[in-house]
């Protein structure tokens, strides 16, 4: 019997061979995905920091205030982010009352996304159920950083 | 046997989820909700492409999957928010024309009441009663006025009012 492995079989187990899915294919996807989304959240970041809340010369405005002319939860989000970036929370409050929430969860999700990339690139890991926790932890703190917004949909549509 | 799978279309698969999440994370804040419709498209043709990459190479398609479930996902956040505004706007054209009947009636009215200019009022105190008639017409307030004082102001005031619109 001949135990040792093809070529094939170890340029799969070392990620080598791009065009074949293998454990370290699939480590490599996770690890683009968990940057990809940490590099989002730091752009979001940096939006919130770079504008200035007292000009107000944010380059998205709101579409919901535009079209029926009246403002909508999230109206204000973009001052209250800035305002967070720059410390002052309270201010942060008065522009939007979940502001803070959501940025939490902007925070928590990017804190989630390096650790989980130092997590992967140090230790062999189960991806399979790192991922469905991932997933899990990453829904149920969107549904509660957002509920006030879900509660706002089911109102408009019944 | 050895099952020689292949990649074909898992980088399609990545880029849909990753469009699909974001476009739902997006549809969920009402002020830019709009905007996810149409990144939502894009996960949904992503994801569509990599599935049928995915699958006529025989490879795994489940990031496909998940890039086109957020994406209809989100598709259908950003649909419900388009129906909102569509039945708005309808709305809103409905009580722009009521608004214009409104206004129109109250000059109708307003013009009508200066043009008979009559009133009336009635005071009643159990079986006591007054009425005052009176009218608010500018014609019979001048003859009034004339009677008063035995001048007739006609021709002044017709001269005043050239001198006013020479100014």
């Amino acid at each position: 019997m001949n135990w040792s492995r093809t070529q094939q079989q170890k340029e799969i187990l070392q990620g080598k061979n791009k065009n074949t899915p293998g454990p370290s294919n699939e480590k490599n996807t996770y690890l683009a995905i968990n940057a990809i989304f940490a590099g989002i959240i730091i752009l979001v970041f940096i939006y919130s920091g770079f504008f200035c809340p007292e000009k107000n010369d944010y380059p998205l405005e709101c579409i919901h205030e535009k079209i029926t002319g009246q403002p909508c939860p999230s109206c204000g989000l973009s001052r209250s982010f800035s305002f967070i970036m720059r410390g002052d929370i309270s201010t942060a409050a008065s522009y939007n009352e979940y502001g803070l929430r959501v940025f939490l969860f902007f925070l928590f999700q990017l804190v989630m996304r390096l650790s989980n990339i130092v997590y992967i690139l140090r230790k062999p890991v189960h991806l399979k159920e790192l991922t469905i926790i991932d997933s899990s932890i990453a829904i149920i703190t969107f549904i509660l950083a957002f509920r006030q917004f879900f509660v706002y949909y089911l109102k408009l549509l019944f | 046997m050895e099952e020689n799978k292949t990649n074909t279309g898992h980088g399609m698969g990545v880029a849909a989820l990753i469009m699909g999440i974001l476009s739902i994370v997006v549809a969920f804040i009402p002020c830019v909700g709009l905007l996810a419709f149409f990144t939502a498209i894009v996960a949904i043709v992503l994801g569509a492409i990599g599935i049928s990459q995915a699958s006529r190479a025989k490879a795994p398609t489940g990031l496909a999957i998940g890039g086109l479930v957020t994406g209809a996902l989100a598709l259908l956040i950003s649909i419900a928010q388009i129906v909102f505004f569509a039945g708005f706007s309808k709305n809103f054209d409905v009580i722009g024309d009521r608004l214009e009947e409104v206004f129109e009636d109250v000059e109708k009215d307003i013009r009508e009441e200066f043009e008979t200019g009559d009133f009336k009022i009635t005071i009643q105190d159990g079986e006591e009663k007054i009425e005052i008639e009176g009218s608010a017409r500018k014609k019979d307030l001048r003859d009034k006025l004339e009677k008063l004082e035995g001048v007739e102001l006609e021709q002044d005031t017709t001269a005043k009012g050239d001198t006013t619109g020479q100014k």
